[in-house]
């Protein structure tokens, strides 16, 4: 009944609309362009495998595919070490980067869609520099306690380092997302980025009052890696970043409105208050753990939205969401092997991959002008 | 439907003070009426738009939306009711055409928004009904002012709602299809029986498309009716003419005054004289209309001091003017021929003019 009715509407005003038979009727999900993303997810996938297993086998001390297929069922492979090295060292690695890459990518996502802006990440905001914040914090606040049982129980030291790290970012975040209330993105952007240079100005004071153990501590971390995560972390790490993906899964239909500004959506039917706190509540619980075990891991959550906007061409969240998860874990598995590769010195590190990587990125995206423009303003 | 009771709109918190623009406005939106907001600048169309809305808190008074206070709806009990399209440039990444207007669905579809049969339905009949088929692929951030305002308007069409509120929508439109535009909205409002409101600057497509006006103005109270009547009643003159336009009742139409204070006599009849005449008032001129001569008669004696113009119109040959004056008469083939001669001879009389003065 209804449908008649608007086509009696449409005769009246559009007459030659109604015989034609619309191209685009055909559903979404066999259209050519469907087909394309299914290959590009397969592939993105794969390459996520790939890049996995390489990881594995790939070090100071190459072992191959065979004994790591031995190694894994358990059965005993050629040399001991193996075991050791591939358990203790390379899995525990691979799986960090493996979440985290994927943690960051998708903070990152949610982030340049809420505050409508390509330069906005856990970095730009000043995320990451809450977390070091907290981090020097709880490493000077050790050295002034002289508690020198928590240097003796390196694990518990690493987990104060952790949870300092934890509250920083989170207390930067709900200092942007008080202030996001009141100001424009772009001031926004500007605060989020002081906020940054003044906790590394904090931190540089901090460490002046430590004693070089202490700092050394805070240093290690600072560097940002992969592989201070051991087994016993992951029961804390994995189900925080797990809980932060579902959360960032479950907001990609209100992301989609927000593309078109928060008054838009709020016509639209987006509780808008409600969907920014759980959109930053995820970005908290992906990227402040993220950054409390490794370290600032500077650039994934900036470039990999971009990377898969670009790949998939589109900012339909229900595409880039899955996207960036693989395009993180992707990434950070590749910078993370690049660094292992059995390079003679061992000085390189993670950030400076990503640099290089990312840099190039990010002057790109500021470069393609129109759609910087059609994100930012 | 949409029920406005003692609304009083404006800015201000209880800390900064309150900056009313509005007072006591009550009127109520009919199901299957097209309601056009009409008035000048700075008289609070826009404040008024958003109040009802919902975006904007309501200094007193209410706004009822079936019957429920529109800022205790939720926004998706909201959003299924009323459907709004603003001003605001709406830049959306790359999200193509298609993309948005399946947006419209967003308060009817589960939790990834994933479409539905239904949905794409909808989604289809607003993109036909907008007439934004031939660029559904195209990411909304590479289209022009225009064809997003279409897409926007498609979306909101695919909220099915039951109320509509506009903001200056068919601002970019070109003449044709803002016609369209209005056409569509008022078969819309009659044939689902949903109440449209539009406000516009556009005062002739309102007065001709509306089914009811609302004028406001800064300082008088609103004035509500069909176009009609608040053009019997004279609430346009009294809104417009202190804005610095005329109305003229008859034609319905405003216009724009600058007279020369002389005269012309013209001759002539059928479109020809009707355009003739427009042009002529258009450059200042009282024009005072003859009856059509048959021969130049009425050039001679004591009309040779005046200015006349005359139409020479003869079946199968093109239309000529005349234009006698004291120093002779001289032909032309077009109006702005005329128009420019008149203009230079006006000129140099007043030259003339000052050279004796002095």
């Amino acid at each position: 009944m209804a449908a008649r009715r608007r086509v009696q509407i449409l005769g009246e005003s559009f007459p030659s609309t109604v015989t034609r038979v619309a191209p685009y009727m055909t559903p979404s999900s066999q259209s050519p362009r469907a087909v394309a993303r299914l290959w590009l997810f397969g592939l993105l996938t794969t390459s996520v495998v790939g890049m996995f297993v390489l990881e594995l086998t790939i070090g100071s001390t190459n072992i191959p595919l065979a004994e790591i297929a031995k190694a894994l069922v358990g059965r005993e492979p050629q040399q001991a070490t193996t075991v050791t090295i591939l358990y203790e060292l390379r899995l525990p690695r691979a799986i960090t980067a493996t979440a985290v890459g994927a943690a960051l990518g998708a903070a990152g996502l949610q982030l340049q869609t809420l505050f409508r802006n390509p330069l906005a990440g856990p970095w730009a905001l000043g995320i990451t520099a809450g977390a070091q914040l907290g981090a020097a914090l709880v490493v000077v606040t050790g050295s002034l306690i002289g508690s020198s049982m928590l240097e003796y129980l390196a694990i518990l030291n690493r987990l104060s380092v952790v949870a300092g790290a934890a509250l920083g970012a989170t207390l930067v975040m709900a200092v942007i997302t008080f202030i996001s209330r009141r100001v424009s993105t772009i001031t926004l952007l500007v605060v989020g980025l002081m906020l940054g240079f003044l906790a590394q100005g904090l931190v540089a004071v901090v460490l002046h009052f430590t004693d070089d153990t202490q700092a050394r501590i805070f240093t290690s971390w600072n560097d940002g890696s992969y592989a201070g995560v051991r087994w016993e972390h992951f029961p804390i790490l994995l189900p925080l970043l797990f809980a932060g993906m579902v959360l960032a899964l479950a907001v990609v239909k209100p992301l989609n409105a927000l593309l078109l500004g928060e008054r838009n959506a709020d016509t639209l039917g987006v509780a808008v208050g409600r969907t920014r706190l759980a959109i930053l509540a995820s970005s908290v619980l992906l990227a402040a753990p993220a950054t409390a075990y490794c370290g600032p891991i500077l650039f994934v959550g900036l470039i990999v939205p971009h990377l898969c906007r670009g790949l998939f061409k589109t900012s339909d969240h229900r595409v880039l969401m899955p996207a960036v998860l693989l395009m993180g874990s992707l990434l950070a598995l590749a910078a993370d092997l690049f660094v292992n590769l059995p390079w003679e010195r061992h000085f390189l590190h993670v950030n400076s991959v990503n640099a290089l990587i990312g840099a190039p990125v990010v002057i790109w995206v500021v470069l393609r002008d129109r759609q910087m423009r059609s994100l930012a303003l | 439907m949409l029920d406005v009771k003692d609304l009083e709109i404006g800015y201000g918190s209880p800390r900064t003070g309150f900056h009313v623009v509005a007072r006591d406005l009550s009127m109520r939106l009919h199901p299957g009426e097209l309601v056009c907001l009409v008035g000048p600048n700075g008289a609070g169309k826009s404040t008024l738009m958003r109040t009802l809305a919902g975006m904007q808190p309501a200094l007193a008074g209410e706004v009822l939306l079936d019957g429920v206070n529109i800022h205790r709806l939720s926004s998706r009990e909201r959003a299924r009711r009323m459907s709004v399209v603003l001003t605001d440039t709406v830049t959306a990444g790359l999200l193509d055409v298609e993309a948005v207007v399946g947006l419209g669905r967003y308060p009817h579809t589960g939790w990834s928004g994933r479409l539905g049969e239904e949905d794409r339905r909808v989604v289809r009949w607003a993109i036909e009904a907008v007439g934004i088929e031939d660029f559904l692929r195209r990411p909304i951030s590479e289209l022009s002012d225009g064809e997003r305002q279409k897409v926007m308007i498609a979306r909101a069409l695919a909220q099915e709602p039951r109320v509509m509120v506009l903001d200056e929508i068919t601002a970019f439109l070109d003449l044709p299809r803002r016609v369209q535009m209005m056409q569509l909205l008022r078969n819309l409002a009659r044939s689902s029986n949903r109440a449209i409101l539009l406000s516009t600057h556009d005062l002739d497509l309102a007065l001709r498309s509306a089914d009811s006006i609302w004028l406001m103005s800064r300082d008088e109270p609103l004035a509500i009716g069909s176009p009609e009547d608040l053009v019997l009643r004279g609430d346009f003159e009294s809104v417009f003419v202190r804005e610095g336009v005329d109305f003229d009742r008859e034609n319905g139409s405003f216009r724009i005054h600058h007279k020369l204070g002389s005269e012309i006599r013209f001759s002539g009849d059928g479109m020809d004289a009707i355009w003739t005449a427009r042009a002529l008032e258009r450059e200042g001129f009282d024009v005072l209309s003859e009856e059509p001569t048959t021969s130049s008669m009425a050039t001679g004696g004591a009309l040779q001091t005046e200015v006349h113009v005359e139409l020479l119109s003869k079946p199968g040959s093109p239309t000529r003017w005349k234009l006698t004056d004291r120093e002779g008469s001289r032909e032309y083939l077009s109006l702005i021929e005329l128009t420019r001669h008149l203009r230079e001879r006006n000129r140099s009389s007043n030259d003339t003019n000052t050279s004796n003065d002095a």
